[in-house]
């Protein structure tokens, strides 16, 4: 009851965000966006198809710092999936290590202060193997972030933890997919509407913002993720469209993370 | 399931209703309607569903139906709710698939509150429609749980 009265509180101070955005699109078209979806439920409908070994997508640990803030940003993104898949792969240690990863970057963005709260509550979660509550937290600790970035009119970067984020979960789900060889778990790979919204989010950034290199590499990719995610499921359940969204998401946040020289 | 999720949401009365109120009302379109939505929600927790982050609100006119769109997980179970600040009115809730097919919802009304649930049949864009009986303009709010 306390985590769902926390969550709750945690939802309370995020609707004036979500419905400032949803009221100032009303007019706008007849079609609003209510939300982007988190990785927990990309990973929740890929558990029940695949039951995908989540600790085998685990990655070395990446640098938090990056002379860029959108680097920084897209890799604090990267770092949430991580936690996603920590947390179904119900490891306590690697929760709490990605969480301070979280934390460092979220401070690199100068939103650190929102979130040490929340990583003080990731660890106490892990120590008790809460896995529905360090859920609740790692959503919590995300919206928190983008909320301090939306404070500071960094609405951009916001966008971009939330690339990051997906382009991350793709690469985890793809590989996840392709493993398994069910078709039903290819078919979760059919996100072109979703990478079509974040897309779309960028592109509606300020000229100087939208294209900035780390930005405009961003739209590239999901670009490139949003053709391959419309390929049909092929018969028989060859992985085709899971393995070309695989390599791109790899390839990507493999480069993002890389140390800037 | 669906029936045991009926009986529960149908018996949930009051059981969040000591949770917080709505933060700054003037950021905050409907903060009338939202403590019946969360109470609504708060049984659905019970039972495994998580809240998105996500709430939207806006204004019904006449029999006018809004729509939002939402992305959905084959295999995902969801449960979408709206309230009404219309007097005695439970909004409609209609759902149609990336295919634009209207998809089988279990539907649950209580008073200004209509909750539907589904189990996704294919992952995609689905747009959720919210429309209402009554006449003239009033304020409507929607959010959706996952489990």
């Amino acid at each position: 009851m306390p985590t769902m009265r926390k969550t709750l509180l945690a939802l309370l101070a995020l609707i004036a965000l979500h419905t400032a955005v949803a009221n100032a699109q009303e007019n706008a078209g007849e079609i609003e966006v209510l939300t982007v979806p988190s990785p927990a439920e990309f990973f929740a409908a890929l558990d029940k198809i695949a039951k995908p070994d989540w600790a085998a997508f685990y990655r070395d640990p990446i640098p938090t710092t990056y002379a860029e803030r959108p680097l920084a940003a897209i890799n604090l993104g990267t770092l949430v999936t991580d936690g996603y898949i920590a947390v179904e792969a119900q490891d306590g240690q690697q929760v709490k290590n990605t969480g301070k990863d979280i934390i460092s970057l979220a401070r690199a963005l100068g939103v650190g202060e929102h979130v040490l709260a929340r990583g003080k509550s990731i660890s106490d979660f892990a120590d008790r193997n809460d896995w529905s509550a360090l859920k609740e937290e790692l959503d919590a600790t995300t919206n928190e972030v983008r909320l301090a970035m939306a404070a500071q009119r960094d609405e951009g970067l916001a966008t971009l933890i939330a690339a990051g984020a997906w382009i991350r979960a793709l690469q985890v789900g793809s590989r996840a997919a392709e493993l398994s060889g069910e078709a039903k778990a290819d078919e979760t790979l059919s996100q072109s509407a979703l990478l079509a919204c974040l897309r779309g989010d960028l592109d509606k950034l300020p000229e100087k913002s939208r294209n900035a290199p780390a930005v405009e590499r961003v739209r590239g990719v999901l670009s490139l993720l949003e053709e391959q995610a419309k390929a049909p499921v092929p018969e028989g359940g060859a992985a085709t469209r899971a393995v070309l969204l695989g390599k791109t998401s790899a390839d990507f946040v493999s480069s993002a993370a890389a140390k800037q020289k | 399931m669906k029936i045991f999720l009926l009986i529960l949401l149908a018996a949930s009365s009051g059981v969040f209703a000591q949770s917080p109120g709505p933060s700054p009302a003037a950021a905050e379109p409907a903060p009338g309607l939202r403590p019946a939505l969360y109470d609504l929600a708060g049984a659905l927790g019970n039972e495994g569903f998580k809240v998105r982050d996500g709430i939207w609100s806006g204004i019904l006119q006449d029999g006018k139906p809004r729509h939002v769109a939402l992305n959905l997980f084959a295999g995902n179970q969801y449960w979408f709710c709206a309230a009404s600040s219309a007097p005695g009115e439970s909004p409609s809730i209609t759902l149609r698939d990336p295919s634009g097919q209207a998809v089988d919802l279990v539907p649950f009304k209580r008073d200004k509150v209509s909750a539907a649930g589904v189990t996704a049949g294919a992952t995609g864009r689905y747009i959720l429609e919210i429309g209402g009986s009554a006449r003239g303009s009033r304020e409507i709010c929607v959010l959706y749980l996952f489990k």
